[in-house]
């Protein structure tokens, strides 16, 4: 609830320097919730709008299990390492 | 079910305090047998209820009352939370998770607080405000296999 403003101010100035992969790593997030997986959602949405990648990095059981509950995980792409990110 | 709950906490409707409550209902979530990821749905849900409170009754005020009452549950087994406030008192018919067909931000809260808990009741409070029944009993195998040092831990 309190990181989700500033995730999106961060998320809306890589956007616009129109990066043709956005990559989001989540290994160090042990808790997300519905305002966390929402700012996910439009950015998600605004990567798809600019035609980028957008993939998350090392979500952790918690996080996947708040994606898992709101049936949103198949909508991302997810991995485990930058290095598999950062592959086509 | 006792009368009395097990435990009665009132907090302020500050959102620093999210962090330690979900901490607290996952300790004694534990102690009741509820598996790890059975935990951690519990705590997101009770923390969801609690934001909304937050959030929409008490429109981000951190000084808002907010009861939270818990039953412990044994046949069967489970929890029963029950959250209060004196915040803005909405129409339960009008308290909707989204369509998740329909992919956007907004209303996952409701959402996962009603795919979380077994039961899950919203009604207007006399007196003013809103209370939210959750009841959350042990799935088949976290009662066949129940985390018995866990269990034997806590305070009947």
């Amino acid at each position: 609830m309190s990181c989700a403003p500033a995730i999106r101010k961060a998320v809306a100035g890589v956007m616009r320097e129109r990066p043709g992969r956005l990559i989001m790593d989540l290994s160090a997030v042990s808790y997300m919730d519905s305002s966390g997986i929402a700012t996910l959602v439009e950015a998600l949405q605004q990567s798809m709008r600019n035609k980028m990648k957008f993939v998350l990095v090392g979500v952790t059981p918690q996080v996947r299990s708040a994606f898992e509950i709101t049936k949103l995980v198949s909508m991302f792409t997810m991995v485990a390492t930058i290095d598999d990110a950062t592959k086509d | 079910m006792d009368r009395e709950p097990c435990i009665s906490i009132r907090l302020f409707s500050d959102p620093k305090l999210l962090a330690p409550i979900r901490a607290f209902v996952d300790g004694l979530s534990k102690c009741v047998g509820f598996s790890e990821k059975s935990r951690g749905l519990l705590s997101l849900a009770v923390d969801e209820a609690l934001a909304n409170v937050i959030r929409h009754g008490y429109g981000e005020r951190s000084d808002g009352l907010i009861w939270l009452n818990i039953w412990r549950l044994q046949e069967p087994a489970g929890l029963r939370i029950v959250l209060e406030d004196l915040g803005r008192s909405v129409d339960p018919a009008l308290i909707k998770g989204r369509d998740l067909a329909d992919v956007r931000p907004g209303g996952l809260g409701v959402h996962i607080i009603k795919e979380t808990m077994t039961e899950s009741t919203w009604e207007s409070r006399p007196g003013g405000g809103m209370r939210l029944t959750l009841v959350k009993l042990l799935a088949p195998h976290e009662r066949a296999n129940p985390s018995t040092t866990q269990s034997e831990n806590c305070a009947k």
